[in-house]
């Protein structure tokens, strides 16, 4: 019930009180593996789509069944839908009884465990359940769930992030600290650590800042990364906490020495990736946070010049006399830099939000144009983005997506408008006629061979809605070609 | 007799020659009996209608006053031509009845719209054993089983009481569904005002003189956003100023499914129903062990394969009328 509240509503706002009302009603250990399930932590081996299909031809006529999968067109919802619920049977003790006997079963054994919950369960119960169990994931919002679980401890959000992070569904540490019935779990070793996450720069508040008492670094040319390497062994953690470890195993694997450092994963021009290193958290096994960012810099510079060839380079600084210097360089930026980052050289390094003048973001200015809105798309249940295109020799071409949230106020009226103009729907797309223009602000232009303009808009976000303008006032793909990088 | 020639399929409706008269015309007919007050089955313009008499008072609410009006009340037989009727409840809305026939020693059912759960609006559905049963099929797929009404509407009030500064607008069908919708949240305890437009307010006085106690009703187009916040909004379509952070709903039998749901961009789907879902059109036709069941109103397929499956003969309302053509 609580995934279906959750995935009706985009209001982050509403998500979180929905998660912390659950989490107050539901003991242990069954609120912590509806976490788990909500973040896709669960240990549940997947269920193909043919068999998920001959389960279901068990319980219900094939014929009925086949009429059915064809009105609903998701197989899991159907097969949730259908599957008669054996009434006279026991349900479930727990949430918890049923994890167990599913994580327990083997991949032989799993359908047959499985059908027999199906049986003593409830449509919505049955749908979370096979949703898992076909490898869909429930829920993408999991920083929600750590952010809930922080606010229902009282607790610090970065020490809740490693403690999620280090524990294992049913979180029984986790919940037993945010209950006060035991410490805080001790950080494992060479686990996630949240990075720090500086607040974009207030350009009206620059005359206030000395620009000697900073150093500035390109920002955004990559994936912004955490390596944490101990006792010999090599992690990579995106900055939201997802082990990205097996995707760069052939960059990882031979790495010597411990550390902690915090980067950027670049790709380079003639192929392969690079870990940008900016700035450490420990190095060998020593806690550099509370140094300045100067002596952290100079010590991972020795660092990395003892391990030559290595994955990780030092991210280079940018010389600047003055704030005016930096804007020149932001108005022409390196490839792919959304923007700088500057960090002062006496700032200790603090993961998790920053709220002071300690580390900060100087974006680009993202230019702007107008578009056309050509699709909606539904991600999860409600319309949440579109996809924008501009003219070119007389045919409206896809540029680009943008997130439906960022309309803010506008979002309403805009879900109303796509409704009313509605040609088709394909799955969870949703054609509409091409007469809207929005506004759209973007990062850069960039080749594309999987657009048929031959290009597409990379940042591009919604920033505004021209419902008066006639769609001739918008973007000709001419006019993106001219800026497209040579 | 035979059954077809007691009920036949026709271009305006179902028609009962001995009885001349049909059953929820199409179209404007000299005498029709009616099942319900939803528009699709009580049109306007016909030359004589009998109905129970909430139908009557709904069809005179909708389009004035209804020419040669016969009111008859529930299980009262009388006599049309020669062939017997009479009108036994179908649990579908306030009014709502299944028309039976009966000429030498001949029976048919047309039900109508029906459910089987408990609507505190109206009457539960009574099975009449029958030769020829006239079934409805708007829900006639195994994916539809409609949840227990009670879980729904605690749903609705657990949204409620967990966003209590914000308004909660559900859409629902004005004649039937808001009603029921304000029956059952006012059994779940919900005592405070509910604010409706001004047709379902016309509805809901229909219903109180019938004796339906609603609780406190206000009209939703003269309060002002700032009245709306925190309050229980039912809606029917049209114009509405609500506020900005309105959570929005849907009762529907649509809505049990979960890509309707989406496709409405709805906060709070309620699957809620007036109509029989599949465990209780299959458990109706077993009951009413018609010898022959007619399906309208739906898609027939899968209802066709069940019946296979349980022996019983179930044909295409579609597919009788196409041979009466030739």
């Amino acid at each position: 019930m609580l995934w279906e509240s959750l995935a009706c509503r985009t209001n982050p706002d509403d998500r979180l009180r929905l998660l912390l009302d659950y989490l107050r009603r539901v003991p242990d250990p069954d609120r912590g593996f509806a976490m788990a399930a909500l973040a896709a932590r669960l240990p549940i081996a997947r269920l193909s789509a043919a068999r998920l299909k001959a389960l279901a031809a068990e319980r219900v006529d094939a014929q009925l069944l086949a009429a059915s999968l064809g009105f609903v067109g998701d197989g899991p919802e159907t097969a949730a839908l259908v599957w008669p619920q054996d009434l006279t049977a026991n349900r479930p003790a727990s949430l918890a009884e049923v994890v167990d006997s599913l994580a327990q079963a083997g991949k032989a054994a799993m359908p047959g465990v499985l059908a027999g919950w199906l049986d003593r369960l409830a449509t919505p119960e049955r749908r979370v359940l096979l949703r898992l169990a076909s490898g869909a994931r429930l829920f993408a919002d999991t920083r929600a769930i750590r952010r809930a679980l922080a606010l229902l401890g009282g607790v610090d959000q970065v020490e809740l992030d490693v403690a999620w992070h280090d524990d294992r569904p049913p979180y029984a540490a986790l919940f037993a600290w945010l209950a006060g019935r035991a410490a805080r779990p001790a950080p494992r070793p060479g686990g996630y650590r949240p990075l720090m996450q500086p607040p974009l720069l207030d350009e009206a508040a620059l005359p206030g800042r000395d620009p000697a008492d900073y150093l500035a670094c390109w920002q955004g040319q990559g994936q912004r990364a955490l390596l944490a390497a101990e006792a010999g062994i090599a992690r990579l953690y995106s900055a939201d906490g997802e082990d990205l470890s097996a995707e760069f195993r052939g960059a990882l694997t031979g790495r010597v020495g411990d550390a902690a450092l915090d980067g950027e994963v670049v790709s380079l021009p003639r192929g392969g990736t690079v870990l940008r290193v900016l700035d450490a958290l420990r190095l060998d096994d020593q806690d550099v946070c509370a140094l300045p960012f100067v002596e952290r810099r100079t010590r991972l510079a020795a660092w990395l010049a003892k391990r030559p060839g290595g994955w990780g380079t030092l991210a280079p600084t940018l010389a600047f006399a003055d704030w005016a210097d930096l804007r020149r360089l932001l108005a022409a930026p390196a490839e792919g830099a959304q923007g700088i980052v500057l960090i002062r050289r006496d700032g200790r390094y603090r993961p998790g939000e920053v709220q002071d003048d300690a580390c900060l973001v100087w974006r680009r200015p993202a230019p702007r144009l107008g578009a056309v809105v050509l699709y909606a798309h539904r991600l999860g249940t409600a319309l949440a983005e579109l996809t924008i295109g501009a003219y070119g020799e007389g045919a409206l071409l896809p540029v680009g997506r943008v997130a439906l949230a960022d309309a803010g106020a506008e979002r309403q009226r805009l879900v109303a408008w796509i409704r009313d103009h509605a040609i088709g729907w394909f799955g969870p797309t949703c054609q509409v006629a091409p007469t809207l223009v929005v506004e759209i602000a973007y990062e850069t232009v960039s080749r594309s061979a999987r657009h048929k303009a031959g290009l597409t808009l990379t940042g591009a976000r919604l920033v505004g809605v021209r419902w008066q303008a006639p769609v001739a006032t918008a973007v000709q793909l001419a006019e993106l070609a001219r800026v497209l990088p040579r | 007799m035979r059954a077809h020639e007691l009920l036949r399929a026709t271009p305006a409706g179902l028609y009962c020659p001995p009885g001349d008269f049909h059953i929820d015309p199409t179209r404007a007919v000299a005498r029709a009996v009616i099942t319900h007050g939803h528009s699709d089955h009580a049109r306007s313009g016909h030359g004589a209608v009998l109905a129970t008499p909430a139908t009557l008072e709904m069809m005179a609410l909708r389009h004035g006053a209804v020419r040669g009006g016969q009111a008859l009340v529930y299980n009262h037989p009388v006599v049309v031509n020669g062939v017997t009727l009479w009108l036994a409840p179908a649990g579908h809305v306030l009014g709502s009845a299944q028309v039976v026939l009966q000429m030498a020693g001949c029976r048919a059912v047309v039900s109508g719209d029906y459910k089987r759960t408990a609507d505190p609006t109206c009457p539960p559905f009574e099975p009449v054993a029958c030769d020829v049963f006239v079934s409805e099929a708007t829900f006639a797929l195994p994916v539809f089983r409609h949840p227990p009404p009670e879980s729904e509407i605690a749903r609705l009030l657990h949204s409620a009481a967990l966003f209590p500064e914000r308004c909660h607008a559900i859409g629902a069908y004005v004649l039937g569904k808001t009603q029921r919708l304000i029956r059952l949240l006012r059994q779940a305890g919900y005592e405070r005002p509910i604010y409706l437009q001004k047709q379902a307010l016309a509805i809901c006085a229909l219903y109180r003189r019938h004796g339906q106690d609603l609780g406190t009703l206000l009209p939703a187009a003269g309060a002002q956003p700032g009245d709306l916040a925190g309050a229980m909004v039912l809606t029917s379509g049209g114009d509405l100023a609500l506020p900005v952070d309105t959570v929005r709903g849907f009762a529907s039998g649509w809505m049990g499914i979960q890509e309707h749901a989406r496709r409405r961009d709805c906060e709070l789907p309620l699957a809620l129903s007036d109509h029989a879902d599949w465990p209780e059109l299959v458990m109706t036709l077993r009951q009413v062990a018609a010898g022959e069941t007619w399906v309208t109103h739906g898609r027939a397929d899968a209802l066709l394969r069940q019946a296979k499956l349980d022996g019983l003969r179930v044909r295409a309302l579609a597919d009788i009328a196409g041979e009466g053509g030739h």
